[in-house]
C-alpha cells in the first residue's frame, strides 16, 4: 500500500470508529497513530504524535475557549440571563407572535455571552417555551424558534468553534467575531421577519396576548437585566477597538462575569460549582476532540491526501463559488449526522489546500462554515438543538412537531447562508473597518 | 463502593480543575489590565500556557471520563440490537484506554527528561515549566484508568452494563432546567 491508499483506509476506518460510538478525539487519535505506524513505523508514530497533545494545549491563544465558556456558565448560571426574554417581551409586546420574536431576541443576547449553541438553546429554553405555551402559541413554534435561534450562539462573538477554526487555518480571530456579528444579527431579524409574517397569514399560531405592561415594568426589567448586555458590549467593543486581543477579552468578560454576579448577590458556592463543572468538562471534551484532530492533521499530512485530493478537485475547477456550494453540500449532509466540532475538524485538513488553491477568503469562509453547522444543528434527522429541546420537554412536545417547526426557520437560513454567499461583504465589512 | 468514591474525587477534581480555570482568568484580566499602564505582569504568556491550561485541559479528563461525556456519535449505536451494543461499548472503553496510556506513557518519558534538563521557557523572562509536564502523565493515567474500570464495569457488572451502554442524549438541566416547564402544564 502506498501512503495515499494508507490515509484513505485511515479515513475509512476512523469513521467506522466513530460510528461504533468511539469518542471523536480517541477515534482521531487511534487512527492517527495506526496510519502512521501503518506507513513508517511504530517508532516514528509515536515520536510525531508524542509532542502534539501538550503543545497542543500549551497555547496562550487557546485560553480563550475556558474563559469564554466559564463567562457563559457564570452568566447563566448566576442568572445574568434570566431576566432578557421578559425584558425583550416588554419591548415586543406590539408585534404579532411578539413572545416568539423576543425569544429571537433573548437568544441572540445570550449567545453574546455564550459561545456555545447547545448550550444557549438549553439555558434559553427552560425559561422562554413554557410562556409561549401558556400564552397559547402553536407547539412547532415556540420549540422550533427555540431551537433555531439557540443556534446563534456560534455566529455572534464570541464563538468557541471560531476560536477554533482560527486556530486551524491561523485565520485571525478577533476578525472571525467581528465578521459574525452582522451575520448573526441578520439571521436574527430574518427570523423575526419570518413569525411576524406567519403570525400575520395565520394568526392561531400565536394568539395576540395584549399582555400592556404596567407602567414602570419595562424600567425594572431594563434595571434587571442591563449588565449582561452591557458586559457584552463591552467585550465586543473592546476587541473591535483593538484594545484586547480576543483571549484577554475573554479573560476580562469572564471576571466581569464574576464581579456582576457578586454585585447582585447571586454569587454562591453552589452556583460557582455548577458553573466551573460545566467550563471544565466542557473545555476537556473540546480539547481531547481537537487534539485528536491535531494528530489526524499530522497522519494526513503524511499520508498527503489532501493535496492529492486538492490536485484533483481544483483540476475539475478552481471556481470559488462552485468551490463553495460543492462544500455547502458536504456540510450540510454531514451536519446531519456528525457533532459541529468533529465535522469542522475533520473536513478541515482537507479543505484548507482548496481553499488556499481557489484563493476563498478564509473570515468569510469561517462564516460560511459557521453557518453551515449551525443549520446542521437543527436539520433532521439528528439536529442536536431539536434534541436538547426534545429532551427538556420530556415528552410534552414530539420530535415531529420540533422538526416541522423548525423547518420554516431552516428555509431561513438557507435564505441568510445565500446571501452571505451572495454579498461577502455582510460578513467582511465590519472586519475591514476594524481599529 | 468505588463509584461512590470516584464521584467524590471527582467533585475535587471540578474543584482543583475548576479554580485553576479562575486563577487563569485572575491572572489574564490582571495583566490586561496593568498592560493598559505598561506594566504587564512578566511571563504571563508562558505561565498561562504551560501551567493553568495544561492544568485546565487535562486534569478534568479523568472527570469527563467518568460521566462519560466525551463527545461521541450515536447516529448508528442507537439503532443497533443489544449485543453489537455491548461489542460497541467494549470497543470505546478499550481504544479510549488505549489511547489514554499510551500518551501517559510517552508524556511520562517526556516529563522526565523536562525534569532531567530542569527546562526552562524563555519568554520575557525565564519560567520554569517541567514540573507543570507531570500534570499531561498523571491525569492521562487516571483517565485511563477510569476507562479500563467502565471496561471492567461493563464486562461484570449487569447492572453497570445498563447505565453504561444507555444513550445519555444532551442534558440540558444539569441545573434543573427541565423542571421549569412543569408548573404550566
Amino acid at each position: 500500500m502506498d501512503t495515499i491508499q494508507i490515509g484513505m483506509a485511515g479515513v475509512v476506518a476512523m469513521v467506522g470508529l466513530m460510528a461504533m460510538r468511539v469518542p471523536v478525539g480517541i477515534a482521531l487519535a487511534l487512527t492517527s497513530l495506526a496510519g502512521i505506524w501503518a506507513a513508517m513505523s511504530f517508532g516514528v508514530a509515536l515520536g510525531m504524535l508524542r509532542a502534539i497533545p501538550y503543545q497542543f494545549v500549551a497555547n496562550y491563544v487557546f485560553t480563550a475557549i475556558p474563559m469564554f465558556l466559564l463567562m457563559g456558565y457564570i452568566a447563566s448560571h448566576a442568572g445574568l440571563t434570566s431576566g432578557l426574554f421578559n425584558m425583550m417581551r416588554l419591548m415586543l409586546y406590539r408585534v404579532p407572535g411578539g413572545l416568539a420574536c423576543s425569544t429571537v431576541g433573548a437568544c441572540a443576547l445570550f449567545a453574546a455571552a455564550s459561545g456555545s449553541s447547545v448550550a444557549t438553546a438549553a439555558a434559553m429554553g427552560k425559561i422562554t417555551i413554557p410562556e409561549m405555551r401558556k400564552a397559547g402559541y402553536d407547539d412547532g413554534l415556540a420549540t422550533g424558534c427555540v431551537a433555531a435561534a439557540g443556534t446563534l450562539g456560534s455566529m455572534i462573538p464570541p464563538s468557541v468553534i471560531m476560536v477554533i477554526f482560527g486556530v486551524f487555518t491561523m485565520a485571525p480571530i478577533g476578525q472571525l467575531f467581528m465578521a459574525g456579528f452582522l451575520p448573526g444579527l441578520l439571521t436574527a431579524l430574518v427570523y423575526a421577519v419570518m413569525i411576524v409574517v406567519r403570525v400575520k397569514i395565520n394568526p392561531s399560531l400565536a394568539p395576540n396576548v395584549k399582555l400592556k405592561p404596567a407602567p414602570g415594568e419595562l424600567r425594572a426589567a431594563v434595571a434587571d437585566s442591563w449588565p449582561l448586555p452591557v458586559l457584552v458590549a463591552g467585550v465586543i467593543g473592546g476587541i473591535y477597538a483593538g484594545l484586547v486581543t480576543p483571549t484577554e477579552a475573554a479573560a476580562v468578560g469572564a471576571s466581569l462575569a464574576c464581579i456582576i454576579a457578586l454585585v447582585r448577590g447571586t454569587f454562591n458556592k453552589a452556583m460557582l460549582y455548577a458553573a466551573l463543572k460545566d467550563t471544565v468538562i466542557g473545555t476537556s471534551s473540546l480539547f481531547v476532540i481537537a487534539m485528536g484532530a491535531s494528530m489526524f492533521t499530522a497522519f494526513m499530512g503524511l499520508a498527503g491526501l489532501p493535496a492529492v485530493m486538492a490536485e484533483r478537485v481544483l483540476a475539475f475547477s478552481t471556481d470559488p463559488l462552485l468551490l463553495i456550494l460543492a462544500i455547502s453540500v458536504l456540510y450540510l449532509i454531514l451536519g446531519m449526522f456528525i457533532d459541529s466540532l468533529g465535522i469542522i475538524l475533520l473536513t478541515l485538513p482537507f479543505l484548507l489546500p482548496l481553499l488556499n488553491g481557489a484563493h476563498i477568503d478564509l473570515i468569510w469562509f469561517g462564516i460560511l462554515v459557521v453557518k453551515l453547522l449551525e443549520i446542521g444543528l437543527i436539520t433532521p434527522p439528528f439536529g442536536m438543538n431539536v434534541f436538547v429541546i426534545h429532551s427538556m420537554m420530556r415528552g410534552a412536545v414530539t420530535l415531529p412537531t420540533i422538526f416541522k417547526g423548525v423547518g420554516w426557520f431552516i428555509a431561513m437560513e438557507i435564505v441568510v447562508l445565500g446571501l452571505l454567499i451572495a454579498f461577502p461583504a455582510i460578513a467582511l465589512w465590519l472586519p475591514s473597518k476594524m481599529l | 463502593m468505588i463509584l461512590v468514591v470516584a464521584r467524590r474525587l471527582s467533585n475535587v477534581g471540578v474543584w482543583i480543575a475548576g479554580l485553576t480555570t479562575m486563577a487563569m482568568m485572575i491572572h489574564i484580566t490582571v495583566d490586561s489590565v496593568l498592560r493598559l499602564f505598561n506594566v504587564p505582569i512578566l511571563g504571563t504568556v508562558e505561565i498561562v500556557s504551560a501551567y493553568y491550561m495544561v492544568a485546565a485541559v487535562f486534569l478534568p479528563i479523568a472527570i469527563v471520563e467518568l460521566y462519560q461525556e466525551s463527545i461521541s456519535v450515536d447516529t448508528v449505536y442507537q439503532f443497533l440490537p443489544r449485543t453489537l451494543k455491548f461489542v460497541c461499548m467494549v470497543v470505546v472503553f478499550v481504544a479510549s484506554a488505549i489511547v489514554y496510556l499510551m500518551l501517559a506513557w510517552t508524556s511520562w518519558g517526556d516529563s522526565l527528561r523536562s525534569f532531567q534538563v530542569k527546562e526552562v521557557v524563555m519568554g520575557t523572562v525565564p519560567i520554569i515549566i517541567w514540573p507543570s509536564r507531570f500534570l499531561m502523565p498523571v491525569s492521562l493515567l487516571l483517565a485511563g484508568a477510569v476507562c479500563l474500570w467502565h471496561l471492567w464495569r461493563l464486562l461484570t457488572s449487569t447492572q453497570a452494563r445498563e447505565e453504561l451502554m444507555a444513550i445519555r442524549g444532551p442534558q440540558p438541566d444539569a441545573d434543573g432546567a427541565g423542571r421549569a416547564e412543569e408548573g404550566s402544564r
